[in-house]
């Protein structure tokens, strides 16, 4: 269980987060909704640890992630897979290394154990005969494909994805959202979507939360959402100029 | 903002960025002795650092001994010490050019280059994901850079050294006719091994200097430099400034103890 209290950060002289109250559900796909630059990425990176925050708490199982360090903080990171954006693929080596690094320096499996563990999952992200390929030698579709591959090669029990489908045309965008749904099936694991994808991401996710502000302004399941009667969620939804959401 | 909240501000700045510098150092001190040791990692950095930095090294190694040599030639001969060459030149590489001037070219060729490489791995989010996977970014990407760096630029300035009096040589004897015997005898009673130390040492901390400071510049790319391609370019020109500086400035502390 991922629970957030009263998150704040600041960058500079801009507040960002400004005391964000969350509950996570477990097992489930939540998506992170808002405007661009929000703070929905941010908020992520506290989830994970990759941001210290200035008060407040991200209790992932219980351990507050930003007050733990050592082998303990590694013991709740690698309960984590996260896709990025850019998919951040270590560029110099090939989508096979990339994917096969995790068990690499982390496990004592056999060559040919990790060979096989990385076909497998290539394979469930439906990337086949590309292992010798560099980074820079894949399309945007791909290059996420890769990065949820080395996301899930540890079998984490949380998956967050930072817009994974922000540059993808229109079908890539429903291939990705159908990884991403199948594999949270599949796995059965806790996912957490930072989007601003509207209305597709609805298709796959169970619980949405919207960040306005630097605080929640709304959440519930996909269907509540939508039928919210908060302005701003409605404004947000319809992608409508004039509201309480100033441009 | 009147111009003593500036100076304060920009007084915090510097003390905050240098006390992040000697953080990442003591971070990488700490990184250094943790295993895995990733010996493949390191001997792909000494083949970028070392092997690749050769050509540069052999380059300005001879042509620095030469011009020793000449200069040393026609200044000597006004006292007719010309007898001294030998002295002049291997003293003058040995203790003092070789390891300032092979740091500088490493800096330039090398230290650029992993200022850079770490910059677009920062803004492009491998370094993040690095941290995502509990993997530390220190011990994976810097760790074998600073290894690399501390094995190979003590090799290239003995290179430097021993190119640059065969320069001297080739210059003094070889082209201006002083005396090939008097250039090898003042060089073997001159120069003593407390001389090979002191360039030892010298090119042993600025290795140090290189490795952590364009190790730095890239890791905090975004904080310090800004973001994107032009994050990345400051990153790397100010990686160069700040080691070259820093080189030629410790260069003389160091020298006043081991002198």
């Amino acid at each position: 269980m991922i629970e957030i209290l009263n998150l704040r950060k600041n960058f500079l002289e801009q507040e960002v987060l400004k005391g964000v109250n969350l509950k996570i559900p477990d097992k489930k796909v939540t998506a992170i909704v808002g405007r661009s630059g929000c703070g929905k990425t941010v908020l992520l990176k506290h989830i994970i640890g990759l941001i210290k925050p200035e008060s407040g708490q991200v209790l992932v199982d219980g351990d507050d992630i930003s007050r733990i360090n050592g082998s303990r903080l590694n013991q709740v990171k690698n309960k984590f897979g996260m896709l990025f954006q850019g998919a951040a693929l270590l560029d110099s080596m090939t989508v096979f290394e990339n994917v096969a690094f995790p068990l690499e320096e982390k496990t004592k499996l056999s060559k040919a154990e990790i060979k096989e563990r990385v076909q497998t999952e290539l394979k469930n992200v439906g990337i086949v005969g590309m292992d010798a390929k560099y980074p820079s030698q894949l399309s945007g579709g791909m290059k996420k494909r890769v990065g949820l591959a080395r996301a899930l090669i540890m079998q984490p029990e949380i998956i967050l994805f930072d817009e994974p489908t922000t540059g993808l045309d229109p079908i890539m965008k429903k291939a990705i959202h159908k990884l991403i749904h199948d594999t949270q099936r599949r796995i059965n694991c806790t996912a957490v979507v930072v989007s601003h994808d509207i209305p597709d991401v609805f298709e796959i996710t169970d619980y949405v939360v919207m960040l306005h502000n630097g605080v929640i302004v709304e959440e519930g399941d996909a269907d509540a959402f939508q039928n919210s009667a908060n302005p701003s969620v409605q404004q947000f939804l319809k992608g409508e100029i004039e509201g309480p959401i100033s441009v | 903002m009147n111009w003593i909240e500036r100076l304060g501000s920009r007084c915090i700045y510097v003390l905050e960025r240098l006390g992040n510098q000697f953080a990442f150092i003591f971070r990488i001190g700490f990184w250094i002795f943790k295993p895995p040791f990733l010996f493949g990692e390191i001997i792909k950095q000494a083949h970028f650092i070392g092997v690749r930095s050769l050509a540069v090294i052999i380059l300005t190694g001879a042509f620095t001994g030469m011009v020793l040599g000449m200069q040393g030639f026609y200044t000597l001969s006004k006292f007719g010490a010309i007898g001294f060459l030998g002295s002049a030149v291997s003293l003058s590489i040995i203790k003092e050019l070789g390891p300032v001037l092979s740091a500088l070219m490493v800096t330039g060729r090398a230290g650029s280059a992993i200022a850079a490489e770490i910059g677009i791995m920062r803004i492009s989010e491998q370094l993040d994901a690095l941290d995502t996977m509990a993997l530390h970014p220190i011990k994976y990407i810097v760790v074998p850079k600073v290894i690399a760096a501390l094995l190979c630029i003590p090799l290239l300035t003995a290179i430097f050294d021993v190119v640059g009096i065969i320069g001297g040589y080739v210059t003094g004897v070889e082209l201006l006719g002083a005396s090939g015997g008097s250039f090898v005898s003042s060089m073997e009673t001159t120069v003593q091994w407390e001389d090979v130390h002191e360039g030892l040492i010298k090119s042993i901390s600025f290795s140090v200097i290189i490795s952590a400071v364009c190790c730095f510049e890239g890791f905090y790319t975004d904080i310090y430099s800004g973001q994107g391609a032009e994050g990345v370019g400051h990153a790397t020109t100010t990686a160069v400034v700040i080691s070259s500086v820093m080189i030629l400035i410790w260069d003389y502390f160091i020298t006043s103890v081991l002198i």
